[in-house]
């Protein structure tokens, strides 16, 4: 006889087995016996807790600490855009908002979308200057004049983006007549597709007439903004937006 | 490609079943903990019959593997809610632990001598077996009878460690943790153990 033959003949020994009777008596027994010992049925929620607490034991403990950490990392993260989108001009926490912006442009490889990107942030950038100043508390005159100046720097990189932006769009529409409306309406700055119509031989000017709508909305609330009519200055770059 | 796929679900299967099981142990055990009676005679019914069989092959006699058995279901009801569970890896092993300790309290309480015949009338062999082969089944029946009849004959030591092993179906893990032996130490004892049984049933044959 093999080892493989008397395993397999031990195997069958489980046949031996209690008799049912006793084994459903013997149940019976067990279990007034425990209920007396003071056991219940969970509710709800312990059994949510108890699965919650297994999980987290069956689990080896570097993947609990790895997914701690990354849910640490993520809630960190979101928090941080969150304070870092409300920061004001005039705020200490703003050059961690401006470096933010810039590792979000340094990430994004398309052109185009980059462009449209820095140019979002200069307009977003250049109205909280407008409305920093716009406040009749603020009366640091040496901040009033570094933010004059970076305004302009603003406004500027707005304008250079959205005529970097336009170039090939107007280019693309020039070729073929069913250029993709993405790469138009982000040279727009437009939020919603009405004025923008890149069908038949409209499209062109359409896009021209964009451009310079734009570039004048700029122009007119770097105007408002030298004239030191700030709130008018905000109101007229909420156009863009 | 169909190949491949079958060999990717049963490396999933085989990687995601020992969790799986891993999350229903300690589910059970922290239930048992919070005194949950329905999770405890669900205990009992799936292990029940594995914990009588293997009172059964130490003691040897039918009523005292009942009594036992019983014993031993309320005795770990009261340890899990008296002990911490960092003990035991899985709570078919804190069974097993627990039935090893109550047999060898049992006989030093009564004073008995841990004698086991297995000749009781109450547990015959039925071989089940698909073709019905008349003369194999009688065969298998007598070998059978013949490896019943020479298990009390081994050592202890060997004939728990076949019982756990073969007819109870502990893994090297377990049996180490209820018997408090190296892995090592365990695969030594079964295949010294197997050896032992083989050489009895020669022995018999001659």
């Amino acid at each position: 006889m093999t080892d493989r033959d008397l395993i397999k003949k031990l195997t069958n020994l489980k046949e031996i087995k209690p008799d049912p009777s006793w084994l459903k008596a013997n149940r019976d027994s067990l279990y007034s016996q425990i209920s007396n010992s003071g056991a219940t049925n969970l509710s709800t929620w312990s059994s949510f807790v108890i699965n919650l607490k297994s999980a987290l034991k069956t689990a080896s403990a570097p993947a609990v600490a790895l997914a701690s950490l990354m849910l640490i990392v993520i809630a960190s993260s979101a928090y941080a855009h969150l304070l870092l989108s409300n920061t004001k001009p005039n705020q200490s926490l703003y050059i961690a908002r401006e470096i933010s912006e810039q590792a979000k442009l340094n990430t994004i490889l398309n052109p185009v979308a980059r462009e449209k990107m820095a140019s979002q942030f200069a307009v977003n950038n250049a109205q909280d200057i407008a409305t920093v100043l716009a406040d009749p508390n603020f009366n640091n005159t040496q901040e009033i004049e570094k933010l004059n100046v970076k305004f302009n720097e603003e406004i500027n990189v707005a304008k250079n983006s959205v005529a970097r932006l336009e170039k090939p769009a107007v280019q693309n529409v020039a070729v073929s007549g069913t250029a993709t409306s993405d790469e138009v309406y982000s040279a727009t700055l437009s939020k919603d597709n009405s004025g923008i119509s890149l069908s038949g031989e409209a499209t062109s000017t359409t896009v021209d007439t964009a451009i310079s709508t734009t570039t004048k909305i700029l122009e007119e609330a770097q105007n408002l903004f030298t004239e030191k009519k700030f709130q008018e200055a905000v109101d007229k770059i909420d156009l863009i937006k | 490609m169909k190949n491949s796929l079958i060999f990717c679900k049963k490396v999933k299967i085989h990687m995601t079943l020992p969790l799986v099981n891993k999350f229903k142990d300690k589910q059970t055990l922290s239930r048992l903990k919070n005194k949950d009676k329905e999770v405890f005679i669900k205990v009992y019914d799936d292990f029940a019959g594995d914990i009588y069989r293997f009172v059964y092959f130490k003691v040897g006699h039918v009523e005292e593997a009942k009594d036992l058995t019983s014993m031993i279901f309320l005795k770990t009801w009261n340890h899990i809610q008296n002990n911490s569970l960092t003990s035991s890896s899985t709570l078919r092993a804190l069974l097993y632990k627990i039935a090893r300790t109550s047999i060898v309290d049992y006989y030093r309480e009564t004073g008995g001598k841990l004698e086991v015949s297995l000749d009781d009338d109450d547990n015959h062999l039925e071989i089940i077996d698909e073709n019905h082969d008349l003369e194999g089944d009688m065969d298998k029946n007598a070998d059978l009878l013949r490896i019943k009849n020479k298990l009390p004959l081994l050592k202890e030591e060997y004939r728990e460690i076949i019982v756990l092993k073969f007819v109870n179906d502990l893994d090297i893990d377990e049996i180490s943790e209820v018997t408090g032996k190296t892995k090592g130490n365990v695969r030594v004892l079964l295949h010294r153990s197997l050896a032992a049984l083989k050489d009895l049933i020669k022995e018999d044959q001659k």
